[in-house]
C-alpha cells in the first residue's frame, strides 16, 4: 500500500470515528445474535443479508475507513443480483464500467475475442468494474441508509476496532475487542469470519488452509490515466515490450486503469515494485499500446501470488467463515470476491434461519457443504485460467505457445486462451435439494434459477423475488388448482413462502383462459405474465412448479397434471420446504459432519 | 481406422521433413502444436487421451536421435 491521500479519483475516504458500547465491568451488555469480524465487501454483504431478514449484527472492522488500493474490481452478474437485494444496487450500475468481453495477444497479434453470455433483455451486465473502496463504501452507504434513524442499528458497524482474541463455547464465542480507546469483552451467540485472507480467527484456531500454491507472482499496479480505449478485458502474452511475460489490462472508474503483470522467474518482487521501475514498465507498456503521450501517474501497487486454497469445513461450531478467510482462489477469472458475495448470500438467509429458530443448526452444515463444493468448481475453473496465465511447468509453458501461436487460425484452439470468467455455480450434491423426478429442461435442483423478462416493462423475475422462499408456478392455461393447498402450506410452513403464478402473455389477468378453480384468485398469490420463450425454457409440457430459495438456488421441482390431489401436492410441498431449512436428518452428508 | 500402408509411409516421410525443417530449436513447439491440431482433428477424448498415454509409455531416452552435443 502506498497510498495514504484520502482522494483516489473521484473517491473520498471517510475517516469514521471509534466508539465504545456502553460498558459494564469492562464488558459490553447488549446481547449480540452475530458477530461479524471484518468489515470487508464478504462481512458487509453479511450484514446487510442478515438485516434484510431482521436478524441485528456487530460488525468489527480493525480500519477506520475503507480499503486501499483496487483489489478485487470486478463484479459478475450473479454477484449483482446479491447486491440488488441488498439494496445497494442503483449506486454499482450507476458508477460501475458495464462490460462483456475482451481479447487476447499473442506477441503482437490478436488471436483470440471472447465475450460473455448476454443479451439485450437480460437485466444486469455479465461484468461491472468497480475499484473495492467503491464496492465498500456504496455498502457502507447501504448500511447507514438501512440503519437510518433507529434507535438501536440494525447493523452495528464498529469502525476501529479489531478483535484481538475470542474463546469459541459451546452456546456462543466470547469476544475480546481492542480499539485506540480501550479494550472490552462482548458476547455473541455466532460469530462468522470475514476477516480475509490472513485471517486472524483462521489462525488462531490454527485451521490449514488445503490445495495448490502456485510459484507465478503477478505485479498490481493501478494508474491514473485519461485513456479513451472502451472497457474491455486485455491480455497480452509475450508482449515484444515485455517479452516472456503476460500482461494483462482493465478500465477502471475514475479514469484509473489497472495494470497486471506477470513476474518472470528470478525477478525480484521488491525491485519490480521500486517506482523508477513501474515507471519504466508503463511507460513502456503504454507507447507500445499507442498512449504512451498521455500524461499519468501511479496511484496503489500490490503483488499477488496465484493458489487455490481452502479451510475442509467453513463451520467449526459457533464459529462460521466466509470470503478469503475461507478459501483463496487465483485471481484470474475473477472468481475471488464474486465467490465471497456468494459465501455472504449463502450464508445469510440461513443463518437468519437458525437465529431465528425456524431452521436446523444443520443448515449451517449445508452452507459449509455447498461453498466447499463450489470452492473445487471454481477452483477448477481458475486453476485452467491460472495454468494459462501462470504456466506452472515446462509441459505447460510449451502447449501455451503452441495454443497461442495456433489460436489465430484454429477457433477451436483459441478457446483455451479463454480467460474463462466467472459464472454461477450449482449446489449439485446439496442435502437442502428434494430430489428431482421431473426430466424438465432448465434449472434441477441445486441449480440457480437464471433471471427471465416478465410482461411488465422493463421487470424481471429478480424484480419479483423477496428475502423468502419463493414458490413459482408456471401455468400455461392460468389456472391452478393446487393454489388453495400451496397457500395453505405456505401459511402453516414455519418459514415464509411467497406464491407466485407465471401465466402465459395473453392472460395476464386469467381472462379468456381456464378459471374454473376460482383458487388463482387467492390472494396469497400474485399473478405475472411470463413470453412463450421463458414457458419453454421451464415448463414445455404443462404446469409446473419451482420452490426456489432466498438465494434463488432451486430447492425442489414437480410437474403438475389436473388430476394430481391438491392435497398431496402440499404434503411434497411441505416435505421440500422442511428438507430446504434443514430438517433432513437422513442425508449422509449432514450425518457426516455432526 | 486403418491407415493404409502406403499412406503412413507417406506421412512419416512428411513429418520427418518437417521436423527437420522447423530445427532442434523449434522441434518441441512444433510437435506440441502438432498434437493440438491432431486432438481437434480426431474430436475424441478417449482416443487422444489414449494416443498421449501410448506416447508416455516406455519412453525410452532418446539415444539413437539423442541430440548431439559439441565434445
Amino acid at each position: 500500500m502506498n497510498s495514504s491521500d484520502d482522494r483516489v479519483g473521484e473517491f473520498t475516504y471517510a475517516h469514521h470515528a471509534v466508539r465504545l458500547p456502553v460498558l459494564i465491568d469492562g464488558a459490553d451488555p447488549m446481547p449480540c445474535r452475530v458477530a461479524i469480524v471484518g468489515g470487508g465487501p464478504v462481512g458487509l454483504a453479511l450484514a446487510l443479508g442478515l438485516a434484510v431478514r431482521g436478524v441485528p449484527s456487530v460488525v468489527i472492522e480493525a480500519d477506520d475507513t475503507v480499503c486501499t488500493g483496487s483489489r478485487a474490481a470486478c463484479i459478475s452478474r450473479r454477484s449483482l443480483e446479491i447486491i440488488d437485494r441488498l439494496s445497494a444496487l442503483p449506486s454499482f450500475i450507476g458508477k460501475g464500467l458495464a462490460w462483456t468481453g475482451g481479447r487476447s495477444f499473442f506477441k503482437t497479434q490478436e488471436v483470440f475475442r471472447f465475450e460473455m453470455p448476454h443479451h439485450e433483455r437480460q437485466r444486469l451486465p455479465p461484468m461491472i468494474n468497480l475499484q473495492q473502496y467503491y464496492i465498500e463504501q456504496y455498502l457502507v452507504d447501504a448500511i447507514e441508509q438501512l440503519n437510518g434513524d433507529r434507535e438501536r442499528a440494525l447493523i452495528d458497524l464498529r469502525w476501529g476496532s479489531a478483535v484481538i482474541g475470542f474463546k469459541p463455547r459451546e452456546e456462543g464465542v466470547h469476544i475480546e475487542v481492542g480499539t485506540r480507546l480501550g479494550d472490552y469483552a462482548m458476547q455473541a451467540d455466532w460469530m462468522v469470519a470475514c476477516d480475509g485472507g490472513q485471517s486472524l480467527v483462521r489462525r488462531t484456531l490454527d485451521l490449514p488452509l488445503v490445495g495448490t500454491a502456485y510459484e507465478g507472482r503477478y505485479v498490481i499496479i493501478d494508474i491514473h490515466l485519461p485513456s479513451s480505449h472502451p472497457t474491455e478485458r486485455r491480455a497480452w502474452f509475450d508482449p515484444p515490450w515485455n517479452p516472456g511475460s503476460t500482461v494483462l489490462m482493465h478500465r477502471q472508474v475514475d479514469d484509473i486503469w489497472r495494470i497486471d503483470y506477470q513476474l518472470r522467474a528470478g525477478d525480484d518482487t521488491e525491485t519490480a515494485l521500486q517506482p523508477a521501475n513501474v515507471q519504466r514498465f508503463v511507460q513502456k507498456h503504454l507507447a507500445a499500446i499507442g498512449e504512451g503521450h498521455l500524461p499519468w501517474r501511479t496511484v496503489w501497487t500490490s503483488v499477488y501470488r496465484a493458489g487455490a486454497m481452502t479451510l475442509q469445513s467453513y463451520r467449526h461450531g459457533r464459529v462460521l467463515f466466509a470470503g478469503n478467510a475461507a478459501h483463496a482462489l487465483p485471481i484470474f477469472g475473477v472468481r475471488g470476491l464474486n465467490s465471497g458475495f456468494d459465501d455472504a448470500d449463502n450464508l445469510a438467509w440461513k443463518l437468519a434461519l437458525v437465529v431465528e429458530g425456524s431452521g436446523g443448526e444443520s443448515l449451517l452444515d449445508s452452507y459449509s457443504e455447498e461453498r466447499v463444493d463450489a470452492f473445487h468448481i471454481n477452483a477448477a475453473s481458475a486453476m485452467r485460467s491460472t495454468e494459462f496465465m501462470s504456466p506452472p511447468s515446462r509441459g505447460f509453458e510449451l502447449l501455451r505457445e503452441a495454443a497461442l501461436s495456433l489460436a489465430g487460425a484454429h477457433p477451436g484452439i483459441a478457446s483455451l486462451v479463454n480467460p474463462r470468467q466467472t459464472e454461477a455455480v450449482a449446489y449439485r450434491n446439496s442435502p437442502l435439494s428434494t430430489p428431482d423426478a421431473t426430466g424438465l429442461p432448465g434449472a434441477a435442483p441445486g441449480v440457480l434459477l437464471a433471471d427471465f423478462p416478465v410482461e411488465e416493462p422493463g421487470r424481471h423475475l429478480t424484480h419479483l423475488l423477496g428475502p423468502s422462499f419463493t414458490l413459482l408456478a408456471f401455468s400455461p392455461t392460468g389456472g391452478l388448482h393446487v393454489a388453495e393447498a400451496a397457500a395453505a402450506a405456505a401459511t402453516r410452513a414455519g418459514v415464509d413462502l411467497d406464491l407466485l403464478l407465471l401465466c402465459p402473455p395473453h392472460s395476464p389477468d386469467g381472462s379468456g383462459s381456464d378459471r374454473e378453480d376460482a383458487a388463482t384468485g387467492h390472494p396469497s398469490w400474485r399473478r405475472v405474465a411470463v413470453s412463450h420463450q421463458v414457458f419453454e425454457a421451464h415448463a414445455p409440457k404443462g404446469a409446473a412448479l419451482y420452490l426456489l430459495r432466498p438465494d434463488r438456488h432451486v430447492a425442489a421441482r414437480w410437474r403438475l397434471q389436473q388430476g394430481d390431489s391438491p392435497a398431496e401436492f402440499a404434503a411434497r410441498l411441505d416435505a421440500a420446504l422442511k428438507r430446504a431449512c434443514g430438517a433432513a436428518a437422513s442425508s449422509p452428508l449432514t450425518e457426516m459432519q455432526t | 481406422m486403418n491407415l493404409p500402408a502406403d499412406s503412413r509411409d507417406r506421412l512419416y516421410a512428411a513429418l520427418a521433413e518437417s521436423i527437420s525443417e522447423a530445427g532442434e530449436a523449434r522441434e518441441s513447439l512444433f510437435l506440441a502444436r502438432l498434437a493440438l491440431l491432431l486432438f481437434e482433428s480426431v474430436g475424441d477424448e478417449t482416443r487422444c487421451r489414449q494416443a498421449v498415454a501410448d506416447a508416455l509409455h516406455e519412453l525410452p531416452m532418446p539415444s539413437l536421435s539423442a541430440p548431439v552435443r559439441p565434445a
